[in-house]
């Protein structure tokens, strides 16, 4: 069952080592629908990781509250894949499933076309085929929210089409509650249904942008027209 | 497992790698002969008077018992040590509070000398087949704990937030995840710990028990039987070395299966 993400961070503080703080949020309110499919966009530093920690419960030193249902199903698609070395990508993925045993990941497999993949180790694998090893493993648990931090950096082009193309076919076909931070504009604007822009530290949202359009038909046109406005309106927070 | 790509560089130096052991042993007798004919025969036997007396033991029945009784020793030693100082090392590793309450301990056991514990469990504990292997166990513990701690203190944080992410059980965390980091360290304390052992075992044989290697050693060494303390020596370093290479190193083979490939 995909939930609503309703996380709420009222103050994040990080301390320095030597005792000064630095406060990476505050006053920070995202909501994602059930079965929603959000993108954060913001400069780097901005604590879109921050908050995704929070609200996986990776981070409990905040004041706030996340708002999810104890017992949801999260799925974390962290930005370096994160897989064990010592594991084969099947292992991997069987590891986070509750009965190891009885999962069947054949259809996973399928649909992430890592069939031939599934006896390798990780070291063997390209970055890109790791992240999707990596998205699998977070689609392996069924999850009712997605959390993607930012998982098609370094990958080149060709590569990141096809992962991205892959992320919105497993969301249409699954539908778990999606958030993805990125700090690609484009990206967003070709897979989310929603992107929320952030401030700069102390990060808050300044404006949430719909993209009704379908994704299969987003071109590079439309792609580029909802850039150019980003761009116009929001020139600081927007690359 | 299918390997597709061969490692060349691997199995290309095979080969000369043996040659040059058969060599380098063949020299070895060589000098050791030659020593042997400069220096008096009762001091420095020559190889063959040795392997004669090894195959007298032999015959008699003497070796093999002796060094089963060894053997077994060093093996109860080493894996009492082992496991309790893979759990003490990688718990002092883990948690800050431990560590700095067993640390100053930690200090004590590296620094107290073998043969102190040996004495003083023969003293406290009788001259028992349980204080001679515990006071073994003792003497390694340390090396294992200090080598461990360092495992657990390199832990990849990175891991350990991937595992909290996706809520895994603690059995899963620790099989999984750490213990497979800890893999390299428990190598390197276990190489350097089977040697040690052994050495040890031999003083505690040597001091308190009736069989053995080194019960065998110190009698003959009273007869100055020089060939025969060769021939147990050599004997016992035959065995050790039979242990590395068909258990070691396969294991360590294994363990490594995910490192050993090709990019």
């Amino acid at each position: 069952m995909s939930v609503p993400i309703d996380l709420h961070v009222a103050r994040k503080v990080y301390r320095g080592a030597e005792g000064g703080t630095v406060e990476a949020v505050r006053d920070l309110s995202l909501f994602v629908p059930a079965g929603g499919f959000t993108a954060l966009i913001g400069p780097s530093g901005c604590g879109k990781t921050t908050s995704l920690r929070i609200l996986a419960g990776l981070d409990t030193d905040f004041e706030g509250t996340i708002g999810l249902p104890s017992e949801t199903r999260i799925g974390f698609v962290f930005q370096e894949p994160r897989l064990l070395p010592w594991r084969t990508v099947e292992a991997n993925m069987r590891l986070v499933h509750e009965k190891p045993d009885a999962f069947d990941p054949t259809p996973l497999f399928a649909d992430l076309g890592l069939m031939e993949m599934r006896n390798r180790y990780p070291t063997e694998l390209s970055l890109g085929l790791a992240r999707r090893v990596s998205l699998g493993r977070a689609l392996a648990i069924n999850p009712d929210v997605l959390i993607l931090d930012e998982p098609l950096t370094s990958l080149d082009e060709t590569t990141a089409l096809r992962l991205r193309q892959l992320i919105v076919k497993v969301w249409q076909k699954r539908r778990p509650t999606t958030l993805m931070v990125t700090h690609n504009v484009r990206e967003a604007l070709q897979i989310a249904e929603r992107i929320l822009l952030l401030a700069p530290r102390p990060s808050r949202v300044v404006t949430e942008i719909r993209l009704d359009r379908p994704q299969e038909e987003r071109d590079e046109a439309y792609v580029e027209a909802m850039r150019s406005t980003l761009v116009r309106d929001w020139p600081l927070l927007v690359a | 497992m299918v390997r597709t790509t061969p490692r060349p560089s691997r199995s290309g130096s095979r080969s000369p790698k043996g040659l040059t052991a058969v060599l380098s042993a063949a020299t070895f007798f060589v000098v050791w002969t030659l020593a042997a004919i400069a220096i008096e025969r009762n001091v420095l036997p020559p190889p063959w008077v040795v392997a004669a007396s090894m195959v007298d033991e032999a015959v008699s029945g003497d070796l093999f018992f002796h060094l089963s009784a060894t053997l077994s020793r060093v093996i109860a030693a080493f894996v009492l040590a082992m496991s309790l100082g893979t759990a003490i090392g990688f718990l002092m590793g883990r948690y800050r509070a431990i560590d700095s309450v067993l640390d100053v301990w930690l200090i004590v056991l590296l620094n107290l000398p073998a043969l102190v514990v040996i004495i003083l469990a023969y003293v406290w504990f009788g001259l028992t087949e349980a204080a001679a292997i515990g006071a073994v166990a003792l003497n390694k513990l340390p090396n294992v704990i200090v080598t461990i701690r360092e495992g657990a203190r390199a832990f990849d944080p990175e891991l350990d937030q991937m595992a909290r992410a996706f809520r895994l059980g603690w059995r899963k965390r620790l099989f999984d995840v750490l213990l497979p980091q800890l893999q390299p360290y428990v190598a390197a304390a276990s190489r350097s710990g089977l040697s040690l052992v052994w050495k040890i075992v031999l003083v505690v044989e040597l001091l308190g028990r009736s069989n053995g290697v080194g019960f065998q050693l110190s009698m003959y060494f009273q007869l100055f039987d020089v060939a025969t303390i060769l021939a147990y020596a050599i004997s016992f370093i035959m065995v050790m070395l039979a242990i590395e290479i068909l258990i070691v190193q396969p294991l360590e083979l294994r363990a490594n299966r995910w490192r050993v490939r090709t990019h």
